[in-house]
């Protein structure tokens, strides 16, 4: 069975590597980024099975790479999880279904629960 | 009711007018308190961002360590050990600029004055720094024998490396690093030039801010949370000097710091 594929992208090296390192063990191919421009570049490239955006990156943010991939997909083809940070507010996630997010998970959040996440949305698939 | 007398009246309108400025400077200062407490929320609000962002690579870390140990290369546990170690310093480190800036802005440093030759002071930063990031260049050009100003010489120190710090984490591997210190107009004036990408002028002053920290690539590439220069400031002005950002005299790309600190005696 052909690998399933997910982008993760963060500007936080530390935590870019530990999902990295989490989902490859859970048998995804992974692919990262360190800024929105880089994450829009691997998405047109690569066209992960799911995308993991932190919504805080310079250059382009979480929120304009997630607009730019729902111009070509929909939010039950390519699922894609949003991290917010502590700012979180209840207009961040209504924006974020405006555009089209499949799920939120607040900074602190659980390795386990990211991952999982993603086995569900690509149960499947 | 006898009509008033015309000292009577005077002492009535004196009193108006001073009624009158005293509501406005009551009105100044609620506004000045307004701000300081929009200020306080905002600060605990980044405050609680930027605590966040280490603690969700802590628990990530440590929550992998506990479930996969068995299954993990002795290589992934040592590396996996080492963030968590930084990403503690990390922590710690911000918490303890947090207290050093909450008690900056509650004007409760407790300094010890002394009159002291800043030179010396300033060669032995730039000494350390050599030391600790042989793969830059610092220059130090001193046109003053001595600059003697009253200071805390710990936090003067403190507040110098604080601004060398930012130079370094702007300042590309291999690029140069300038002090220029010299006495003028009764002031020590001490300028700090990088080889970063500079601060645009509508940023300079924001650039003191807790938690300023440009969004361009380079800027959040840099570790720190954009604590450092507002510190800066705040010891400094202690000292009833000043620190801004300006252009490099040579005016090439990078950000100069400039501090000046008012010389002991007032000599020029």
């Amino acid at each position: 069975m052909k690998k399933r594929t997910v982008l993760v992208a963060d500007d936080e090296v530390n935590l870019l590597n530990l999902l990295k390192d989490n989902l490859e063990e859970e048998g995804y191919e992974v692919f990262t980024a360190a800024d929105g421009e880089e994450a829009l570049k691997v998405w047109v490239q690569k066209r992960p099975d799911a995308v993991v955006l932190d919504i805080e990156m310079p250059r382009m943010n979480g929120w304009k790479v997630l607009e730019e991939i729902r111009k070509v997909t929909l939010s039950n083809e390519v699922p894609v999880i949003l991290i917010l940070s502590a700012y979180a507010q209840h207009e961040d996630i209504q924006r974020g279904m405006a555009l089209g997010a499949n799920k939120y998970l607040t900074k602190p959040f659980k390795t386990r629960a990211l991952v999982e996440t993603i086995e569900e949305y690509l149960k499947g698939k | 009711m006898a009509p008033m007398t015309p000292k009577e009246q005077d002492w009535n309108e004196r009193l108006e007018r001073e009624v009158y400025q005293r509501t406005l400077a009551l009105q100044d200062s609620l506004k000045r308190l307004e701000a300081l407490n929009s200020m306080r929320a905002q600060f605990v609000a980044i405050m609680s961002h930027e605590l966040r962002t280490p603690a969700t690579a802590l628990i990530g870390y440590a929550d992998t360590l506990k479930e996969k140990w068995a299954k993990l290369p002795e290589k992934k546990i040592q590396k996996y050990l080492d963030v968590i170690s930084e990403e503690s310093s990390r922590m710690v480190t911000l918490m303890q600029e947090i207290f050093e800036i909450s008690r900056i802005l509650e004007g409760k440093l407790s300094l010890q004055f002394q009159t002291a030759d800043l030179i010396p002071l300033i060669g032995s930063a730039v000494k350390e720094f050599r030391l600790r990031y042989a793969d830059k260049s610092f220059g130090f050009k001193e046109t003053a024998d001595s600059l003697e100003a009253k200071v805390d010489t710990l936090y003067f120190k403190s507040a110098l490396t604080h601004v060398l710090l930012n130079a370094v984490k702007y300042t590309p591997d291999k690029g140069n690093i300038l002090l220029f210190v010299e006495s003028k107009g009764g002031e020590a004036v001490i300028r700090i030039e990088d080889d970063g990408p500079g601060i645009p002028r509508e940023y300079r002053e924001k650039a003191f801010e807790p938690f300023f920290r440009s969004m361009d690539n380079v800027n959040r590439k840099t570790p720190g949370a954009g604590l450092g220069l507002t510190i800066a400031r705040g010891v400094i002005e202690a000292f009833k000097g000043r620190v801004v950002v300006a252009d490099k005299l040579t005016g090439k790309q990078g950000c100069a710091v400039v501090i000046s600190i008012p010389l002991a005696g007032g000599s020029s």
